[in-house]
């Protein structure tokens, strides 16, 4: 599947002439916008340099046993993130922020996001390069480390949204104020998307991979957002997510399209926090069209402001049996500071079908933005 | 659910969110924005954590992840810068770069105003509530 190939790209018969009008003048919009909004500030002569820029980050240590209970028990330390943000305004409107993440012992070493963003336009803000997908709660808040309370990632957020999920494109994020303390906040993006293989797994659809000209180049983008009502003096917030994008063709041409639906909802009071999500994908494939759900339910509560326990159920149902799991994990974090936290907790892993595993887990983490 | 649908859904969200009439914020405080808000995501941290430049930075990284109108954005970057670090020397309160941190004094070496006072004593009794 490469640029130059002319194959129709979707199932429900437009054209493929069309389509790509459609696209090609799509991308000269953005182009043209981008172009203008970073433009603004060279036209009114200020310097290109930054006014603020701060370099922070955050890190943590883990100690890991896994497989409880098996002859294949597994011990390890993990130094999981030493993760360096750069944030900085290079004028009074135009905003620019790096993560470069450093993963298990540098391991993995990436760009988490990069992108510049124009903050000029009343309470809208667009960004163009690479950013976390704003779909959902789970997948936008992951990072810091110390603001995730429970260290397993839950069922649904790995194999369904493919957290973390970042990608390649522009972004627009607007909020609406709607009475003196809530308001509506808006996420609109157009990405490059998710790519890969007939019916394949969606975690292994991530990498960017319309960037490189010998894999998967092509006019196809993924769009989605998300829409959010936010009411902070109430302790309330709720939220629907969208993506849909074309991410594999079928062996006769056809374009087979992921499309993930999100819902999640956070209530907070004085230190107690109840908080939710569903994923749900539905994947197009040659042999079979998949629908796949996922999701988590998580409660903790702040002690004194010290100590949190937590609690946290999450599951997810496949196509394969196999793969349908639960986990129920406890959880303590003790704050060290406003910036640093210990965290224990202990998972049960469940399989909902078929053999069961002893494959029970333990995390010690230590955690700390710098 | 096609794409077509799911795109227009998405946009009439935002006409019709656009629609709402326009509330001039003003009647809650950056520091009662701040309590309410930022403490949702992580523990709140204090304005002398970083300096006021610093805070210019991050401050606006958090603005666009939290999702604050613009309003409510300045409100709570007024607060904090005002009761940021301040580089030792610089009793005009100038900010200084990351790189003088260490040697950075508090800011409540400064007097605080009334306002500002009564602001602080008004957050730490949110914080009492809230964490």
């Amino acid at each position: 599947m490469t640029g130059g190939e002319r194959t129709p790209v979707s199932r429900h018969g437009a054209t493929a002439v069309r389509v790509r009008r459609r696209q090609l003048g799509a991308g000269a919009s953005t182009l043209a916008l981008l172009l203008a909004v970073t433009a603004m500030p060279f036209a009114r002569g200020q310097p290109l340099r930054a006014q603020a820029l701060t370099l922070t980050g955050y890190a943590d240590f883990e100690a890991n046993v896994e497989k409880l209970g098996s002859t294949d028990r597994e011990f390890y330390f993990d130094n999981y993130h030493v993760n360096l943000i750069m944030l900085g305004r290079i004028t009074g409107k135009l905003f620019a922020a790096v993560e470069v993440e450093y993963e298990h012992a540098g391991d993995e070493i990436a760009l988490e996001y990069g992108y510049l963003g124009y903050t000029g336009l009343k309470d809208v803000r667009i960004f163009a390069g690479k950013f976390i997908v704003p779909f959902g709660r789970f997948n936008k808040d992951l990072h810091p480390t110390t603001i995730k309370k429970i260290p397993f990632r839950p069922h649904g957020f790995a194999d369904i949204l493919p957290q973390t999920y970042n990608d390649v494109g522009v972004w627009v994020s607007a909020a609406k104020a709607i009475s003196d303390d809530n308001r509506i906040v808006l996420d609109g993006f157009i990405v490059n998307g998710l790519l890969g293989d007939d019916g394949a797994g969606i975690r292994s659809l991530r990498g960017n991979d319309r960037e490189r000209a010998d894999f998967g180049r092509d006019d196809n983008k993924a769009v989605g957002g998300r829409v959010g009502l936010e009411m902070p003096f109430v302790g309330l917030d709720l939220g629907g997510s969208v993506y849909t994008g074309k991410y594999a063709e079928s062996s006769e041409g056809l374009g087979l399209n992921l499309t993930l639906l999100g819902v999640d909802a956070a209530y907070r009071k004085a230190g107690f926090t109840l908080r939710g999500e569903l994923v749900r994908a539905s994947q197009e494939a040659s042999a079979e069209d998949m629908t796949k759900t996922g999701g988590y339910l998580e409660a903790s509560y702040l002690i004194k402001g010290r100590v949190e326990p937590v609690l946290q159920y999450s599951a997810q149902n496949m196509p394969v049996a196999s793969a349908d799991l639960s986990r129920l994990a406890l959880g303590v974090g003790f704050v060290i500071s406003p910036a640093s936290t210990v965290r224990l907790a202990y998972a049960v892993n469940r399989e909902k079908s078929g053999f069961e595993s002893d494959n029970n887990a333990i995390v010690a983490q230590f955690n700390v933005m710098f | 659910m096609t794409g077509k649908r799911l795109g227009f859904l998405v946009v009439a969200s935002v006409v019709v969110a656009a629609a709402f009439p326009r509330v001039v914020h003003g009647q809650r405080s950056g520091v009662e924005i701040w309590a309410a808000t930022c403490g949702n995501c992580h523990r709140t941290q204090p304005g002398d954590r970083y300096t006021a430049k610093d805070w210019d930075a991050i401050g606006m990284h958090m603005v666009i992840t939290a999702r604050l109108t613009d309003a409510q954005a300045t409100a709570v970057l007024e607060f904090l810068k005002t009761n940021a670090m301040r580089p030792e020397g610089s009793a005009n309160g100038n900010p200084g770069s990351t790189a003088s941190r260490p040697q950075a004094q508090r800011s409540d070496t400064a007097a605080p105003t009334p306002e500002q006072a009564a602001a602080v004593r008004k957050y730490i009794r949110e914080l009492k509530v809230r964490r």
